[in-house]
């Protein structure tokens, strides 16, 4: 019989989860002491992450993670599921590599990560999430995660958080360029470059990339078996990952002008190209010439940004457009006889936004911020079927969006925001949308702090969810999302060592939730469940300093999520209320440690996330009831060789250094060891 | 400098604690014999599309024990992705495996796999015309292949021109009725003797289940597409064809608000069963549907059903949410419950041993 649980439980950490705590813990305190012996040691490795820095009022109670730079330099030849994988509490579902990668933010779902760059919002209108494998590091600068109630000063929708990808200049640069190339394991080739000059009233910047790899590697598949006929033992196939190879190429484009003193315009165009097979499933033994398919995807994203600076205040203005047209197609050869499609769908999904904001700074302690979003959204999405008539759907939707934020900084102690929203979604309003934040400093030592936040968010259906054929559901009502945060930190630089530790802890409990689920006819249909409770606890840390002449650095992250259906069961059998949703790891936790003397680096990055469930009822009646925890371990060292003003940089990077056979979902093989081998030359 | 050396060895302590320990190959490696298999039913849990989650599970109604996951707990293999239909034949049982493209041939008496049928594209149904020859029909392919149970290796095909989806298949005396269900609305006949299409006969929309009455009379249901697709979509039908003059005797309309599915017939023929919104029963020589259900659905998602040749009990499978283990319900053939019982993900047909 069916026992309820308690709306959020937060059983027992599993040992081993608890023994990495307690030595990640141990082992910031640890290093503190020991660095405070240490006076005249310098600091080399001077960018730390900030989990929190001085307070500032209009972001009081939020819980931000930048991430440092040391982290984006030694990612800056991979995608962004790497990059937020390795330093945040954010959990990637890979569905293998150079395959797509989706974001759970605080056990939410793909759709309620939004990513932004540089205020355009990369989600698509009719997906309403990102793929993050297909986002190139080296075309941002810097990356920052808003958790949870933090996000709304962004936009509303973003139930678990929002990516911020942002991009700057330099003003004072002249010229100046970055090459890199990369050969690596399974005819995978990587090249970027950077070419950047100008002077203090124009800045240029041309970015691009090339990425292509055959990703053929080799396994033992062990989910298939022929049997030897003499000895009747299992005979498992080697095989190779063959049909899954990739191509990614773009172009960044930007200009930064100053056409006056007190204003900046800036125009940029990123153009992308991702081109890529699916292989097929393991246990998958049909003919070679069947399950051929393709996925092409390209992104024109125009970006004008206008900024003035006045002397209370300060006007951003910006347009721009996110266009993605995708393609997929699935075929059979059938001997003799023409291909047989058995999928050919084609889309065209795109923003076009308007955004005003405007800051004006009363005094020091009193600003308000008013900001006003106009998106056009337009989806135009065409399906056709084997043997069937093409069908799709054509729509757009006006979505506006106005805020207004009010910040207050009591004294140097105390300060708090509070924040309203207003969305209009293809012409009906929402309620209001409201949030509220607090972070007290309460000792003199200012790195000291408590904050706290509460909000309202909504999430509207995405075009997909309402209207694709067959399935679209006209009548899904949006995702209503209440959430608090409390949150405890402490940083500082002692004796030249950089410390910082926080705990955050959220509650969030999501109405209407939309999930996508099979029907008797055999396609797929979304409906709204009643409710999704999430909660859980990240503790972020890191260290970084001296010892002799070696420059270190540490960051870690812990994170702890609950993510909990609460919806009526549908009958006496239905056990997945009380139960966390599928693919969603209770726990998790990376920590990326560099290590530099002289000219040599070595970085080591350590992933891990508990079991997943791939059930609603979390039973585990079957094997394939649920992934077994996952542990992933890289290494990189390199040597910097400097010659006049310029520099070349030798990388070895070793993924799965132990040659873990793993699966990060339940059908598709991930590679052994491998290798790649990067040259960096800056200059 | 003792510090500092602590501080390095805990560094080092620290980054081996962390080292990778995943357990792939424990993970897969699994065989375990277990207590021969009775009389009694085998359920074929299809598992989610792209899981590859896909389970047997095995029921014996004289005990009420059901054993699990069978396949895997005995081979130390995964069925595979999206199982789709079992028969027994000639003493050996053949799995179905639609996106696995493949047929897995396990001895039923105690689940061992003892060999498979490979290199199809997306099978659904398999027949068996005598022990040297059956035929398999096909989601994607424009044919139908023929096999050879007794070597398990394919002889040869039917290509099906202008019918990319074959699906169920009835052998009437030496022809093959095959409905040709996605997009289509036709019924092919296949001589046997020559595997040459003979005939076809025009249907409702998406002619899926057949099923032969006890006056040798086919039976099919027409789904009529996807109701969301309103283009597309037409009127579901149960429609009853003369083998004989190969064209359809009488239409029953029926509602269109679910795409009815799974038709089923008792062990006399005499009477039909199919699930539309509930549990529908229809006497075979019945002038018109009944007014209300059979079993009605209350507050089940039921995904199919199967009636045991020996007792004509009624056997319906409720999918729950798609994403955990589904229930059997177990019913007289008056409608009496009689058991209830868990099996695997999306229990999605059923084969009497």
């Amino acid at each position: 019989m069916f026992t309820p649980n308690p709306i959020l439980h937060f059983p027992e950490f599993n040992k081993r989860f608890l023994i990495v705590a307690l030595i990640f813990l141990i082992f910031v305190i640890f290093t503190k002491i020991s660095a405070a012996q240490h006076v005249s040691d310098t600091l080399r490795i001077k960018t730390i992450t900030v989990f929190t820095k001085s307070m500032v009022k209009e972001e009081a109670g939020k819980t931000s993670t930048r991430i440092d730079s040391v982290s984006m330099i030694n990612a800056l030849t991979a995608n962004l599921s790497e990059l937020i994988s390795q330093n945040t509490p954010v959990f990637i579902k890979e569905y293998g590599r150079g395959a797509m990668a989706t974001a759970s933010f605080r056990g939410t779902a793909a759709s309620h990560t939004q990513v932004s760059w540089n205020g355009i919002n990369l989600n698509s209108p009719m997906l309403g999430m990102v793929d993050f494998s297909t986002i190139p590091v080296y075309f941002t600068d810097n990356v920052s995660l808003l958790h949870g109630s933090g996000s709304l000063s962004e936009r509303s929708g973003a139930l678990g958080g929002v990516v911020k990808l942002e991009n700057t200049t330099d003003w004072q640069n002249k010229f100046s360029g970055r090459l890199l190339s990369g050969i690596g394991s399974y005819g995978t080739r990587d090249e970027f470059f950077k070419i950047s000059g100008g002077n203090k009233k124009i800045q240029s910047q041309t970015r691009g990339f090339y990425n292509y790899s055959e990703n053929d590697y080799s396994f033992v598949n062990k989910l298939i078996a022929n049997i030897d006929p003499l000895t009747g033992n299992y005979l498992y196939p080697t095989q190779r990952n063959v049909n899954s190879a990739y191509e990614n190429y773009g172009l960044l484009q930007e200009f930064y002008l100053h056409p006056t003193s007190r204003s900046i315009l800036t125009l940029r165009y990123w153009y992308q190209h991702n081109d890529r097979s699916l292989p097929k499933l393991l246990t998958n033994e049909t003919d070679v010439n069947t399950n051929i398919n393709r996925q092409s995807e390209q992104a024109h994203r125009p970006l004008a940004e206008w900024k003035f600076y006045g002397l209370k205040g300060t006007l951003n203005l910006s347009m721009g457009a996110n266009i993605q047209l995708s393609g997929y197609q699935l075929k059979n050869k059938v001997n003799g006889t023409a291909d047989q499609i058995v999928t050919d769908s084609h889309s065209k999904s795109a923003t076009y936004l308007l955004k005003v904001n405007y800051i004006y700074q009363f005094s020091d302690k009193l600003s308000l911020i008013a900001s006003a979003n106009s998106d056009f959204n337009t989806v135009n999405s065409l399906n056709s079927p084997a043997n069937g008539v093409s069908q799709g759907y054509d729509v757009q939707r006006r979505d506006h969006s106005f805020s207004l934020q009010l910040s207050k900084s009591f004294n140097d102690r105390l300060s708090a925001n509070i924040l309203a929203r207003e969305d209009i979604i293809g012409g009906k309003s929402t309620p209001p949308i409201p949030s509220a934040g607090i972070e007290f400093h309460p000792f003199s030592d200012k790195g000291y702090f408590l904050k706290g936040s509460l909000a309202r968010n909504y999430h509207q259906p995405t075009l997909n969810d309402l209207y694709y054929i067959p399935g679209g559901n006209p009548l899904l009502k949006a995702e209503e999302g209440y959430m608090a945060d409390l949150g405890t930190g402490y940083s500082a630089t002692v004796r030249n060592v950089n410390l910082h530790v926080a705990l955050n802890g959220y509650l969030s409990g999501i109405n209407n939730w939309i999930i996508w689920l099979p029907t008797p006819q055999g396609y797929w249909e979304p409906y709204n469940m009643k409710r999704v409770n999430t909660g859980g606890l990240e503790l972020n840390g890191g260290i970084s300093g001296r010892l002799f002449s070696l420059d270190y650095h540490l960051n870690g992250n812990l994170a702890y999520t609950r993510s909990v259906n609460r919806d009526d069961p549908r009958n006496w059998a239905d056990q997945s209320v009380g139960k966390q949703l599928p693919f969603i790891p209770e726990r998790s936790a990376n920590l990326v440690v560099n290590l530099s003397r002289s000219n040599y680096h070595l970085t080591w990055l350590w992933t891990y996330y508990s079991e997943r469930y791939t059930t609603t009822s979390n039973e585990k009646i079957s094997k394939f009831d649920v992934l077994y925890p996952y542990f992933m371990n890289n290494l990189c060292i390199g040597r910097e060789i400097h010659l006049n003003r310029t520099k070349f940089d030798l990388e070895l990077k070793i993924l799965n250094l132990f040659n873990e056979s793993y699966r990060t979902i339940l059908q598709n093989p991930m590679p052994g060891r491998n290798y790649s081998l990067l040259i960096r030359y800056d200059f | 400098m003792r510090t500092n050396c602590q501080n390095i060895a805990l560094v080092v302590i620290l980054l081996l604690s962390l080292a990778g320990c995943m357990k792939d190959n424990e993970w897969v490696k699994n065989h375990q014999n277990i207590n021969l298999l009775s009389k009694g039913v085998f359920i074929i849990n299809e598992g989610n599309f792209m899981y590859g989650n896909a389970t047997l599970s095995f029921y014996d109604p004289s005990t009420k024990n059901v054993q699990n996951d069978l396949f895997y707990t005995i081979n130390g293999l995964p069925l595979g992705d999206v199982a789709q239909s079992m028969v027994i034949h000639n003493k050996l049982g053949y799995i179905v495996i639609n996106n696995s493209g493949k047929i897995y041939v396990i001895d039923p008496s105690d689940g061992k796999y003892i060999g498979k049928i490979t290199g199809l594209t997306s099978p659904r149904y398999i027949q068996f015309a005598n022990n040297e020859k059956a035929y398999i029909t096909d989601l994607y392919a424009g044919k139908i292949t023929i096999a050879n149970p007794a070597t398990l290796k394919i002889t040869g095909e039917i290509r099906t021109p202008g019918h990319l989806s074959t699906e169920q298949l009835v052998l009437w005396n030496d022809f093959l009725f095959v409905s040709c269900w996605s997009f289509d609305n036709t019924i092919l006949v296949i001589d046997t003797r020559t595997d040459m299409i003979v005939d076809s006969i025009k249907t409702g929309k998406q002619p899926g289940g057949l099923v032969v009455d006890k006056f040798n009379k086919i039976w099919t249901l027409c789904d009529g597409g996807w109701v969301k697709n309103g283009i597309n979509a037409r009127a579901p039908m149960l429609q009853r064809i003369d083998p004989v003059n190969r064209s359809i005797e009488k239409s029953f309309a029926l509602t269109s608000d679910n795409a009815p599915s799974r038709l089923a017939i008792n062990s006399a023929g005499d009477s039909l069963l199919f699930i539309n919104n509930g549990i529908w029963k229809l006497g075979v020589t019945q002038p018109a549907l009944n007014d209300r259900p059979f079993l009605a659905t209350g507050n089940h998602l039921y995904y199919s059903l199967a009636v045991d040749p020996a007792t004509s009990e009624l056997y319906l499978s409720d999918a729950i949410d798609y994403q955990q283990p589904g229930v059997i319900y177990r019913y007289s053939a008056l409608g009496a419950k009689i058991d209830s019982f868990k099996t695997g993900i999306i229990p999605g047909s059923f084969c009497f041993k």
